[in-house]
């Protein structure tokens, strides 16, 4: 299947709780579309504990709570493709739908449409290079 | 015993390879790094001067002019990155126009087509963003901008398919003559051989003292660069250099092939033939000459900064001939536009080897290179026909440039393939976009250890692997 009311953009905390309330309000046919190979996001850097205080009222790793997150997902039957990545969102001209180009080994590349896109990718931190840091480039840095 | 060996695998040692591999030659290429294409060859303006700077008459003008006109075809043929975008040379002041007919003397001189002065208006409708300051400006139609890395592997490949050998992570300590022969001691054992072609850009004058006594010196004269992201990669089209100014030797601004954004070269004399460190004060001045050509130079793009080392040498001009060592030819001194030239170097150092052992021509010989497939690049229709014979190009390892996991894997298993994180880099541009590496660096160094079987931990960025005491 290629089209769906709502393709959500990234599978990390704020793709996830888009992704459930969207399902709440009654959209059905949706999609999580992720990059890496498992839900997530950033928060699976994010070791160290103190989230979830306000949602879960415990304190839980940033894995933990992504965990808590996946699992609503999955209990609710939201599909998402993992280990897929966006290479571009075109609005259409002749419909209001959008075409989300993506790139997976399972679809190769491909042209999906939506109703709505969210775009919930999260962001990239300025590499090294754009301080300017003169000096040597080391290994393992 | 080989009949050619070659010390250094840059651009020049690759180059001459590929020209001896025409020939029933044994020809082996030996170099200190773990990999070809380590040295100045991988940190430089990648530009093919069209010609018109070198002094005519000279080695420099002849090989530039011929190697300019050669890289077309070259590019063609082992499918290597290349692309005639141009180059203007800038004046900011009506007293330096003389300066401008110089040059374009010199390029009719020269032999160098298609070159012409034109004035500050007509340079700024060419290329909108010029600095109002610009008077008047030389343009040069058949300069163009290439891949480096790409070019010195094809060459390194093209050869290996034709017989070569190469000796990597083998450091040439001490030449001796015997008779005819001649006895190269390295890391990795003796190497004998008829002729012996010093290559070996900043450290030439040292392998040429091993066995020469005539006086031959290089200094390392550091350049240094800002390179920044795709998003300004179109400021200019052209490459635009400036002729001298009350600041000292111009710097060049210049697209890359790859779609970048390229500033420097910074020009200074240092010691240290391995200090590959960029300076505040060299970058500084980078952004300040920059501004000089180009308005508005998104400085604030930049994703990396790097230094090349330029092997100069005494005599003002490339230094290639037979040296008073027979069997012993010097390519030394091969400081810009060595890269442009090297296709032609590899010709001339052929013809210096022809005067000293027969060359037959070989049958069978293998004129092409396919490179690796530049996924990104391709139509959807072909990027799909590659996922399905290979799932591999389906999975994106490197985000900023959207390379494969199938790209990676050819850079690694195909002959000479990358052992190193920065082999892989220069392979298939992994790691070389906006994030520089911080994201796919993991994934490739999990492949490259699974590939070769090795330790992760033993996965190097560059260079040869310590061997450490402690290691189990
Ligand atoms: C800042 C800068 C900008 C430039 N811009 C341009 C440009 O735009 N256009 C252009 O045409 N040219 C340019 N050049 C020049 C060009 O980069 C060089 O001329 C060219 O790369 C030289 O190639 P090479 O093979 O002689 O040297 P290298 O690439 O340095 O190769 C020499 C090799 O010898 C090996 N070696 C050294 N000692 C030993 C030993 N004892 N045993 C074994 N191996 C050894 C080294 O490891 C190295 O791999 C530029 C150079 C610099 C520095």
């Amino acid at each position: 299947m290629n089209e769906y009311s709502l393709i959500i953009i990234g599978g990390g905390p704020a793709g996830m709780a888009a992704a459930l309330a969207a399902k709440k309000a009654g959209v059905d046919d949706l999609l999580i579309l992720e990059r890496d190979s498992v839900l997530g996001g950033i928060l699976n850097q994010c070791i160290h504990n103190g989230f979830g205080l306000h949602t879960f009222k415990e304190e839980l790793t940033g894995p933990e709570y992504a965990e808590r997150y996946a699992d609503m997902v999955r209990q609710q039957d939201i599909p998402y493709e993992l280990d897929t990545m966006v290479l571009g969102v075109e609005k259409l001209a002749e419909s209001d739908k959008k075409a989300v180009t993506v790139i997976s080994a399972k679809r190769g590349v491909q042209t999906l449409y939506a109703k709505a896109v969210v775009l919930a990718m999260g962001c990239r931190e300025r590499p090294r290079g754009a301080l300017n840091i003169p000096g040597y480039r080391p290994q393992g840095v | 015993m080989y009949d050619v060996l070659i010390i250094g695998a840059g651009a020049v040692g690759c180059a001459a390879a590929m020209e001896l591999a025409k020939f029933r030659l044994s020809v082996c290429v030996v170099d200190k790094e773990s990999d070809v294409c380590e040295g100045t060859t991988k940190a430089n303006s990648a530009i093919a001067h069209a010609g018109f700077d070198a002094e005519p008459g000279t080695l420099k003008a002849k090989l530039n002019v011929r190697g300019s006109k050669m890289m077309p075809e070259l590019a063609e043929k082992l499918d290597f990155a290349y692309k005639q975008n141009g180059a203007m040379v800038l004046c900011f002041d009506e007293a330096d126009k003389p300066k401008l007919d110089i040059l374009k003397d010199r390029a009719v001189k020269n032999g160098v087509d298609k070159v012409s002065i034109i004035s500050g208006d007509e340079a700024r409708k060419i290329e909108p963003s010029l600095s109002d300051d610009v008077c008047a400006a030389l343009l040069a139609e058949t300069s163009a901008i290439i891949c480096p890395f790409e070019m010195t592997l094809a060459f390194a490949e093209n050869a290996y398919s034709n017989g070569t050998e190469f000796k990597l992570s083998t450091e040439v300590t001490g030449i001796d003559k015997q008779g005819d022969i001649f006895i190269v001691s390295t890391s990795g054992g003796n190497i004998e051989a008829k002729v012996v072609i010093n290559a070996a850009g900043v450290y030439a004058d040292k392998i040429h003292a091993m066995v020469c006594s005539s006086p031959l010196g290089i200094t390392a004269r550091r350049g240094e660069y800002l390179l920044m992201d795709k998003a300004a990669g179109n400021i200019v089209s052209h490459t635009v250099f400036q002729l001298p100014t009350k600041m000292g030797k111009g710097i060049l601004v210049t697209p890359t092939v790859h779609g970048n954004l390229l500033a420097g070269p910074t020009a200074e004399d240092i010691n240290d033939k391995e200090n590959l460190a960029t300076t505040k004060g060299g970058l500084d001045q980078i952004k300040a000459k920059g501004a000089l050509s180009v308005k508005n130079i998104p400085f604030g793009k930049v994703i990396t900064s790097f230094t090349g080392l330029r092997a100069v040498g005494d005599t003002g001009d490339f230094i290639i001939g037979h040296s008073d060592v027979k069997g012993f030819i010097d390519a030394a001194g091969i400081e810009s536009p060595g890269l442009t030239s090297a296709p032609a170097i590899g010709e001339y150092l052929r013809d210096l080897t022809g005067e000293l052992i027969a060359l037959e021509k070989k049958e069978n010989l293998i004129e092409t290179r396919k490179g690796i497939a530049h996924f990104a690049q391709l139509s959807a229709q072909q990027q799909n026909e590659l996922i399905k014979q290979n799932a591999s190009y389906g999975k994106i390892v490197c985000r900023c440039e959207t390379i494969t996991e199938g790209e990676i894997l050819d850079a690694i298993n195909r002959p000479l393939g990358a052992t190193t994180l920065d082999g892989v880099k220069r392979r298939t541009r992994a790691g070389m976009g906006r994030c520089q590496a911080g994201f796919c660096s993991p994934t490739t160094m999990a492949l490259i250890a699974d590939k070769l079987g090795i330790k992760i931990e033993d996965v190097r960025k560059n260079g040869i692997a310590d061997r450490r005491q402690d290691d189990e």
